[in-house]
């Protein structure tokens, strides 16, 4: 690389950034918000908290034991209060122990908890792995022991990527770390991989990508690592393996993998269900799809004979040929870990895998969600301070939320007309803008609209259209991403004629966008007209 | 004071030890949220957030760390998080250029590399940007990423070849 193309690089950056200059008093605000917090006791006092702790965690216990015993009752050892939240730890249903285990998670723990279906347990292993990140963990039934693999370890408070090198079994009572003869090459820093148990092949199996982004198979027979190469006649399919980790699951017969799809399929982009036929992943069509996902949890629930997925803001289940989005009276407000819990005969989420803001646990009895144990920390219902709202509405409730909050800015439209049964999610509103998405009951169709300058991507393939028409009295622009495709994705941005009192777009007037994915042309503009 | 005081000093409390550790950063911080999120608001909330995490992961900070790796390294971290749903980005005053201004008109080699640039996924254009903005080492790159020197180089080196395909394309 020549001085001369790194100016260039460095000069369009400069030109990019410099649109957006460094707000002045960030430094101040993010330093003393920080500060203003409080951070953990120096280790002495830290010792000392601990000492008394202990003392007076003795008085009382001898206090409870003794009681208990004047009255010949005997309680498990534990407390029905669940660990600290923390996102990324490893969990798995232990079902020789009949317990879920929790291994660390962020930031940097390394602690192990077991839980039996009433107390949790801190558990204090002879041997334990170091605090490592990326952490999964799945139950070998073959071999009656946790599987625990990471790849990611923490150096000065902060997750450092490597290969998955570490591969660790708990036995019930502590950790082995097994020092396999081969380690999977599985190092992709964007994508996890996942991991299952494969009843058929009696083996663990493991899905990711390699550094260089290559998708690999790998299979756990007790003792060492194994790479499964896909036959041949798979490799010639066009769509011979995921193009994304995505989360692997038992359906009570095969394992499934639930991957992002490459690029829209049928005018979206949606979750695509495959399936593991012992050397290759091959694709299913269930007659629906689940949509595109971020977070997301699973457990098998063999009582109902049915696969649980928590994603955010939904449950879905999975009955070994189609996907159906079920209506709970009540719902997690995060993506959690989940088991089946036998003992329960019921699938339990507990916190948040993304977040140490939840330690929340919730039982699903087949149709509904019901709070099992409070915790300590509940997720903040607000959008980071910023006025967004969580959670789902009817549209009529969103849109009464809107219209009192959006008081610096007018207009203020919204659809008044739906093509089909809708829900909404406000992400973002402020007394100036708003973003609000609405959803169809089997979220294949969406709606988006918000008060922004959007910079959607570019459509370029052969099949995309770029038109200016006429909208509302002004000029819009109107882009369909696939013209061969019914319900493309597609967008209308346009200047609607009003007053904002904190503009955000040079030109006058107020920047609305318009877009809608798994919807028909005449569907968008049935929307678009009903604007009021 | 030199760093490891500085460091010591804010891991006993010091606040002003720590805004000298990490004040002078914020600005690279934002920088870096910028070219991970495209939006300023959303660099705002990953800055602060990152600011916190990293006041109350102190005291897992070596005394001979250096903290700029260190500190942007969670900013990276933050901005993976909080990538959200939107598959569009957003345009914040000041840098409003609708698409009616025909971006695909632009002839200008100067234009065709800041579109190239745009088009780049985000982990192709933080690479980038520390390689060649900041102008960090590769061992620096690698620690903030979270890969190894070797993989940063090569991700450098990939970045930049889809620069140019990217260039040679718009030029044909």
């Amino acid at each position: 690389m020549s001085n001369s193309a790194r100016d260039r690089i460095a000069a369009a950056f400069d030109r990019e950034l410099g649109a957006s200059p460094v707000p002045p008093a960030l430094r101040n605000r993010s330093v003393h918000a920080a500060v203003a917090l409080p951070r953990h006791q120096p280790r002495q006092s830290r010792l000392l908290g601990v000492v008394a702790a202990l003392l007076a965690l003795a008085v009382v216990v001898t206090l409870v034991v003794s009681s208990h015993l004047l009255r010949t009752h005997q309680i498990p050892a534990g407390s029905t209060v669940p660990p600290p939240a923390r996102g990324g730890a490893g969990v798995a249903y232990d079902q020789s122990h009949g317990v879920m285990v929790v291994f660390g998670g962020n930031p940097a723990l390394n602690d192990t908890w077991t839980w039996d279906g009433k107390y949790w347990t801190h558990q204090h292993p002879l041997a334990t792995p170091p605090a490592l990140g990326g952490t999964l963990m799945a139950y070998d039934s073959a071999r009656h022991n946790v599987l625990l693999l990471a790849d990611m370890s923490w150096a000065a408070g902060i997750a450092i990527n490597s290969v998955l090198d570490d591969t660790w079994i708990w036995n019930g009572s502590t950790w082995q770390d097994k020092h396999p003869q081969h380690e999977p090459a599985i190092g992709f820093d964007w994508q996890a991989p996942t991991m299952e148990f494969d009843p058929i092949s009696q083996t663990v199996l493991l899905y990711g990508f390699t550094k260089d982004y290559q998708a690999q198979t790998w299979s756990w027979n007790g003792s060492d690592w194994a790479q499964l190469k896909p036959s041949a006649l798979a490799q010639l399919r066009p769509s011979a393996t995921p193009t994304s980790a995505g989360t692997m699951a038992f359906d009570g017969h095969q394992i499934l993998l639930l991957a992002a799809s490459s690029g829209q399929v049928g005018g979206r982009y949606l979750t695509q269900t495959w399936a593991w036929d012992g050397s290759n992943w091959n694709l299913l069509n269930p007659k629906v799809n689940l949509p595109l996902l971020g977070f997301v949890s699973t457990a098998y629930d063999p009582q109902r004979s049915q696969l649980v997925v928590l994603t955010g803001g939904d449950t879905w289940t999975w009955d070994g040929s189609s996907w159906s989005r079920q209506h709970p009276a009540l719902q997690p407000p995060s993506v959690g870990y989940m088991v089946y819990m036998s003992s329960l005969n019921e699938v339990v989420s507990w916190g948040d895998i993304s977040s140490n803001q939840d330690n929340q646990m919730f039982a699903w009895d087949g149709t509904t969600w019901r709070l099992i144990e409070p915790g300590t920390t509940v997720p903040p219902t607000g959008n980071n301070g910023k006025g967004g709202l969580l959670g789902r509405f009817t549209p009529a409730a969103a849109e009464a939320t809107i219209r009192a909050s959006v008081t610096n800015t007018r207009p203020v439209l919204l659809p008044q007309s739906f093509p089909d049964t809708f829900d909404a999610q406000l992400p973002d509103v402020s007394p100036d803008s708003f973003w609000v998405i609405y959803d169809s009951d089997l979220r294949d169709k969406m709606i988006t609209l918000s008060v922004e300058v959007p910079n959607p991507p570019p459509a370029t393939g052969p099949h995309a259209r770029l038109t200016t028409v006429t909208f509302r009295g002004v000029t819009a622009k109107y882009q369909v991403y696939d013209t061969t495709s019914p319900v493309s994705m597609r967008w209308l941005m346009w200047n609607e004629p009003g007053t904002m009192v904190n503009t955000i777009s040079k030109a006058p007037g107020v920047p609305y966008f318009l877009s809608t994915s798994g919807l028909t042309d005449q569907e968008f503009w049935q929307i678009a007209n009903s604007l009021k | 004071m030199d760093e490891a005081g500085l460091i010591r000093a804010a891991r006993a409390g010091d606040e002003m030890a720590f805004d000298a550790l990490v004040g002078p950063l914020v600005d690279p911080a934002f920088r870096l949220a910028m070219v991970f999120l495209r939006d300023a608001n959303e660099a705002e909330d990953a800055v602060q957030e990152a600011t916190l995490k990293g006041w109350r992961s102190l005291g897992q900070l070596r005394k001979d760390a250096a903290v700029r790796p260190w500190f942007l390294s969670i900013v990276a971290n933050q901005c993976r998080t909080m990538r959200r749903a939107r598959w569009w980005s957003v345009v914040r005053l000041g840098t409003v250029t609708r698409t009616e201004q025909g971006v695909s008109e632009r002839l200008d080699l100067q234009i065709d590399l800041d579109r190239e640039l745009s088009k780049l996924p985000a982990t192709d254009r933080a690479i980038l940007f520390l390689f060649f903005y900041l102008d960090l080492s590769l061992g620096e790159v690698g620690r903030i990423l979270g890969i190894s020197p070797q993989a940063a180089k090569s991700r450098v080196h990939r970045a930049v070849t889809r620069l140019r395909i990217g260039m040679v394309e718009v030029a044909k």
